[in-house]
């Protein structure tokens, strides 16, 4: 088996929240990402996931008090890396896209100095075999016209447009590693599907390891190799895709599947009974066994420790796999 | 651009009708005579009825007003009582003193404040943030005659370091061709004159300036830490860009229209607000002018130097709306450029 690019090894993140207190909101987690594999990392929102793609990177806000434990890549911790270690890894080894396309480009900046100013960072490239870079990049995220992309202002493009320069950004560099939090949740649905795709088979292309970090399983469907399910900041289940996908052991996950609307058979669509407790009150035992319709009394008495399974690990004294009603 | 900066100039007209029609109207239902002012004490009925007369105050307000507005049109704003000269050439001969005190005070303000701004917002929450609170709030809350007296005390009459008022000092001669001193004395090749002229400056300069400090560094503070917080400061970190590179590229660019904004209020208060300073420095401005207009009553001048002020922040307003296109692609897009 290869070497994992990235390797999560109990990772916990402490943040100052009002009056002084400390909150874990993400709590022990471990999880590798081999190369050119594409890692979803799936929980809703309060789960922690967006909290760990900005660990990796170490964009967090002020907020957070330390990380425990450590983030493994190419020989580093990059948990307790210096700025001078962090800066030349950052948009050349990896790279990251984020929610909310209208504002993570400058207003006042045309997209050609943004994209040129990201390969300066690193020294790549220079003049016209930087512009000529660019302009293989744009047409790789599929516009037809990257001249005239590269004169725009982001005001002058539309979400999905400034979604794709962000993927042309983040990728110019060549990185071995992109992390995608939430990139289609703020695009309309049409859209959605095109960005993924474009993510999916540029990954292919370059062999790119991909942390896609999302709140819905049904767009991870077809490109996932590998899922990871995050819940009040903890891991409940983590295996291959298709595995999880089409035999969920998590009664999570499970639920979560339910969520995912079917557009063919035009079914209900199934919310999650309850609201996830905030992070200041977790019961003790399994955090998910208020809203869980198999609970048992023996999961709210104490940790709920990783079941190995054949194919997978999960957080569940009763996986759905063994003991669920067919 | 060209239409939207016409359009701004064109909204002059509406306001000065506004503030004329204002200010006509306060001055003549103000109690008090104004020809009383223009008699000595002794005058006879006969005399009053005369002065009247020939000033035109005999007649209907209404039509007073509407001579006034033909006459606005074609640039006469009448003549002085007191002085008995043109009101447009008495102002036109005092606008350079004042816009050169507002524009350096402005200047030297900017010069100080914008630069403790970004300091503090950088070291937000810091020992530094907090001496700059304290030094902004001082300048916002020190009375500008105050300061204005303390400072003549300190430097001029203890330590006669600098002259207490005035523009130039006696007897010494200047060519003027702008009015504006410090580039007069350039054109006319008297640079041994400049030290002269600055030293005269400085005092009302600094007084002027300490006042706006405040507003203008608490302001850059703001706008650096919003743009701090926004995500495109995220994604430069994430490029991999060096700390001086997002300050340099991302983080000032996006705090100038703010910026600019309270630059550009700060002057119109200014070139009003330095009334008490100009009458403070005996500085041969529009204040002066003013203040003394109105201690006599001087009806027409009182009205020109209103109308000024008023065409005045009108234009600095279109300057910053210029500025705002050159600064901000969405803006230069939704103004058809």
């Amino acid at each position: 088996m290869a070497e994992p690019i990235l390797s999560i090894d109990r990772l916990s993140i402490h943040v100052r929240a009002g009056g002084g207190v400390r909150l874990k909101i993400v709590d022990d987690i471990s999880f590798d990402i081999l190369p050119g594999q594409f890692f979803a990392l799936i929980g809703e929102s309060g789960s922690g996931k967006s909290m760990i793609a900005r660990a990796i990177m170490r964009l967090m806000p002020d907020e957070v008090l330390d990380l425990r434990g450590e983030i493994r890549f190419g020989g580093h911790d990059l948990a307790h890396a210096g700025e001078e270690l962090l800066r030349p890894l950052r948009g050349s080894e990896i790279s990251m896209i984020f929610q909310e396309p209208m504002s993570s480009l400058d207003p006042l900046m045309t997209i050609e100095r943004q994209l040129s100013e990201a390969v300066e960072a690193h020294g790549k490239r220079k003049g016209a075999a930087m512009r000529a870079h660019i302009i293989d990049l744009l047409t790789r995220v599929r516009f037809r016209n990257p001249e005239q992309i590269m004169r725009s202002y982001p005001h002058e493009l539309s979400g999905g447009m400034r979604q794709r320069v962000m993927i042309a950004s983040a990728l110019i560099n060549e990185p071995k590693l992109l992390i995608a939090d939430e990139p289609t949740t703020a695009l309309d649905v049409t859209i959605q599907a095109q960005v993924l795709d474009i993510i999916a088979s540029l990954a292919r292309d370059y062999g790119l390891a991909v942390l896609f970090i999302s709140h819905d399983l049904s767009l991870v469907y077809e490109n996932a190799d590998e899922i990871a399910v995050l819940y009040g900041g903890m891991l409940m289940e983590r295996g291959p895709a298709r595995a999880i996908i089409e035999a969920p052991a998590h009664p999570y996950t499970s639920a979560l599947l339910a969520c995912v609307p079917r557009r063919r058979t035009g079914a209900r669509q199934e919310g999650i009974e309850g609201a996830v407790p905030s992070v200041s009150d977790w019961p003790p035992g399994c955090r998910f066994a208020a809203r869980c319709a198999w609970r048992q009394p023996q999961c709210t008495q104490h940790e709920i420790a990783f079941l190995d399974l054949p194919d997978r690990r999960v957080r569940c004294v009763a996986p759905l796999r063994e003991s669920a009603p067919a | 651009m060209v239409r939207a900066i016409a359009w701004r100039v064109a909204g002059v007209v509406p306001v000065l009708f506004l503030v004329t029609l204002v200010l006509f109207l306060l001055l003549r239902l103000a109690p008090g005579d104004a020809a009383d002012l223009l008699v000595p004490d002794d005058a006879s009925e006969a005399e009053i009825l005369r002065i009247r007369e020939r000033w035109g105050l005999d007649r209907p307000l209404l039509e007073q007003y509407f001579s006034f507005l033909l006459n606005l049109l074609k640039l006469d704003l009448g003549r002085s009582y007191r002085y008995g000269a043109d009101v447009f050439e008495l102002i036109a001969s005092r606008v350079p003193a004042t816009i050169e005190l507002a524009t350096l005070a402005l200047l030297a303000a900017s010069l100080i404040a914008i630069p403790l701004g970004i300091l503090a917002a950088l070291r937000k929450g810091t020992a530094v943030d907090g001496a700059v609170s304290v030094f902004a709030i001082a300048g916002v809350s020190t009375p500008t005659f105050w300061l204005g007296i303390l400072l003549v005390l300190l430097f001029s009459a203890e330590l006669h370091l600098l002259p207490s008022g005035g523009r130039l000092p006696y007897g010494v001669q200047l060519p003027e061709r702008t009015g504006l001193h410090l580039v007069d004395a350039m054109l006319a090749g008297r640079f041994d004159l400049l030290g002269l002229i600055a030293s005269q400056l400085i005092l009302p300069v600094m007084t002027l300036a300490f006042s706006m400090v405040g507003i203008i560094s608490r302001i850059t503070r703001g706008a650096i830490i919003d743009v701090a917080q926004e995500e495109f400061i995220t994604t430069s970190v994430a490029k991999g860009l060096t700390r001086g590179a997002i300050i340099r590229h991302h983080l000032l660019p996006n705090a100038t229209v703010p910026i600019t904004t309270i630059l550009g209020l700060e002057l119109g208060v200014l070139i009003s607000g330095s009334i008490i300073v100009e009458v403070v420095f005996s500085w041969p401005g529009l204040g002066t002018l003013l203040y003394q207009s109105i201690s006599v009553r001087d009806i027409p001048l009182v009205t020109g130097i209103v109308v000024t002020y008023t065409t005045l922040f009108i234009l600095i307003n279109v300057v910053i709306d210029v500025i705002y296109f050159i600064i901000d692609p969405r803006i230069r897009a939704s103004q058809g450029a």
